[in-house]
């Protein structure tokens, strides 16, 4: 889902609660612990239980939770714990890739955009908006199903075909998602563009090239990096969104997508399944929310409103 | 400068450009795809398949294909449904589905604009009191939950475990309606809150109330006619991808809830190799988005001129 990134940036926070935020200088390390936590917890659940993440026991299908398995088994007897444990390392490294993608392609793109300017410029801020109003999703739909079935026909193992097309995935997310970096990207080249230095550098013909290298990509990287964490929420839901409808991650990778799906078709005989993979689609979401808007106000304070 | 009609037909042309590159786009993504529509349908008998190819014009070379159904386009014949609904023209599969989820995005975005317009006022005209904490931390949990999580969970609570509405009825009756409705509507809801509750929190710190009472306008009539408008003009700057997203929400709801709309439309035909109605799908979508973007736009720049000047 798209939403408008600056509501994500905690700008329009009340100013009593952003007085008492200062308090809590150090909420940021809640949910961050939280995030490294939640990409370890499939090797360390799957340690202390003794079950893998695809260990199939049609003996003990349908368990529900106890002792043996945390939130009980699925239909093919696979311990959801670990699964959905698992889950979270996947879900939230193809949102992780998937916010690089979009970091280059949106990044690249704005920054030489803002900076050479012109009838370009222009051209470029159109396109960007013509863009944005095209239903890419079913797009999306379109490559990834194309590719999960192009890469079944592949003769080689399941985890690289399940490799692959996570990547994909993860590629194609980022590609429909870098509209708005661009736009932040190209505003940030702009402003370095009209600064004093970089006007009397240029009339004392220092070349372009120096200046991209030595002044451009350094002011501007750290900005673009807290803004690209915004994206990594929103990237989450729409791969669980993809795996949801099965052109997503592919087995022998769990995803929250597929566990969701998995959960929601068996919510009258297992429910903890479902529950389990929404509160884990929450714990990434939450937990990158909150991080992401930390650092986006931390180090991306510039006003993005005035990009165009 | 240009004058309005032109900047129209300059809009035209470039949406007919774009609908020609997605057409392209779509066109070779699905051929790409291993196997026509009719490979697994019928495996075993070469002689029906290429009847069923013969049929449908799949036997002609691939670039002769692409005009062929792009001359229809422009006829607005969108030619028959290859598997999906076989020798039905495309436009009537569309036309029994496209409703269905117009139908739900509709009611979904009213809920959502009554909702988030309430609630994010009420929050925005007393920033930090408990109502507005209760207000954003409510909209900060939906907007992580979304779409996704909030429709398997109630559909899980209210249809499997408490029974309170039926299973799937979209069209049958309102009971079938509530649940997918109230889903896609609330988290949408809880985005038009962020927005609307910043923009009158600013109206309100702002010269705008302070103006209109120092003039002697009651405080109350003062929030209706001032404060209340001002706010509401950033959320027309969003409706176009609200819009976008409500379309593609609207496909989860869909799929969770058994609705008959376009979701099942398009990914079950996508998956048959359904040629035409998927493209037509994409291409029908991508008309009514930039529709709708231009009129909200064109809503925007009306109602704020400062927009139209600026870009």
């Amino acid at each position: 889902m798209s939403l408008p990134l600056r509501l994500l940036r905690g700008r329009g926070l009340p100013t009593a609660a952003r007085s008492g935020a200062a308090a809590g200088r150090f909420v940021w390390l809640a949910p961050a612990a939280l995030l490294v936590l939640a990409f370890m917890a499939g090797p360390i659940l799957s340690l202390a239980t003794g079950h893998s993440v695809d260990g199939i026991d049609p003996a003990a299908a349908w368990a529900g939770p106890g002792a043996e398995h945390l939130l009980g088994t699925d239909a093919l007897g696979r311990d959801v714990a670990v699964r959905t444990g698992y889950a979270l390392r996947v879900s939230l490294l193809v949102a992780l890739v998937a916010a690089f993608v979009s970091l280059v392609m949106g990044g690249l793109s704005g920054l030489a955009s803002g900076f050479v300017g012109g009838i370009a410029d222009r051209a470029f801020l159109r396109v960007l908006e013509v863009l944005q109003a095209l239903p890419f999703i079913f797009i999306v739909i379109l490559v990834t199903m194309l590719t999960r079935e192009l890469v079944a026909s592949w003769s080689v193992g399941l985890s690289a075909r399940a490799l692959t097309q996570a990547g994909t995935v993860a590629a194609c997310l980022g590609a429909i998602q870098w509209f708005s970096l661009a736009r932040y990207a190209r505003s940030l080249a702009v402003s370095v563009r009209s600064a004093d230095y970089v006007s009397s550098m240029i009339g004392m013909g220092f070349s372009k090239w120096r200046i991209v290298w030595r002044h451009l990509l350094p002011n501007t990287l750290v900005p673009m990096l807290a803004y690209a964490t915004l994206l990594v929420p929103v990237l989450v839901l729409e791969e669980a969104f993809l795996s949801f409808l099965g052109f997503g991650v592919q087995p022998p990778y769990p995803s929250l997508g597929t566990l969701l799906s998995d959960g929601a078709s068996a919510m009258e005989s297992a429910p903890t399944m479902l529950l389990s993979s929404c509160g884990a689609i929450l714990l990434l979401t939450v937990c990158t929310n909150v991080l992401a808007s930390r650092l986006a106000s931390r180090f991306a304070a510039t006003d993005v409103r005035g990009g165009g | 400068m240009l004058s309005a009609s032109r900047a129209v037909v300059v809009r035209l042309a470039v949406a007919a450009l774009v609908l020609l590159a997605v057409y392209g786009l779509t066109f070779a993504l699905m051929r790409a795809a291993p196997g026509g529509p009719f490979t697994s349908m019928h495996a075993g008998s070469a002689a029906v398949r290429s009847n069923l190819d013969a049929r449908f014009g799949l036997d002609k070379p691939v670039p002769e294909q692409f005009v062929t159904v792009l001359a229809g386009y422009l006829a607005l014949d969108f030619g028959p449904s290859l598997t999906f609904a076989p020798g039905v023209p495309v436009a009537s599969v569309l036309g029994d589905s496209l409703p269905v989820s117009m139908e739900l995005g509709a009611w979904a975005l009213l809920l959502a604009l009554l909702v988030g317009v309430g609630l994010g006022a009420l929050a925005g005209l007393r920033p930090g009191s408990w109502t507005d904490r209760a207000v954003s931390a409510g909209s900060t949990l939906v907007v992580s939950a979304s779409v996704i999580v909030i429709a398997a969970i109630v559909r899980s609570l209210f249809v499997v475990h408490l029974r309170w509405f039926p299973a799937g009825g979209f069209t049958e009756s309102a009971s079938g309606k509530v649940l997918p409705v109230v889903t896609l509507g609330l988290a949408y809801a809880a985005i038009f809150v962020r927005l609307v509750r910043g923009a009158v929190a600013s109206a309100v710190g702002g010269r705008l109330l302070a103006g209109a009472m120092a003039r002697g306008v009651p405080y109350r009539a003062a929030v209706l006619k001032y404060v209340l408008p001002a706010a509401l003009v950033p959320l027309l700057g969003y409706m176009g991808t609200a819009a976008a997203g409500i379309l593609t929400g609207s496909f989860v709801v869909e799929t969770i809830f058994e609705v008959p709309g376009m979701a099942a439309c398009f990914v079950s035909g996508a998956a048959a190799r359904d040629y035409t109605l998927v493209s037509g799908a994409i291409l029908v979508y991508a008309a009514l988005l930039m529709g709708l973007n231009f009129l909200f736009e064109t809503l925007h720049e009306v109602v704020d001129p400062r927009r139209g000047r600026a870009s």
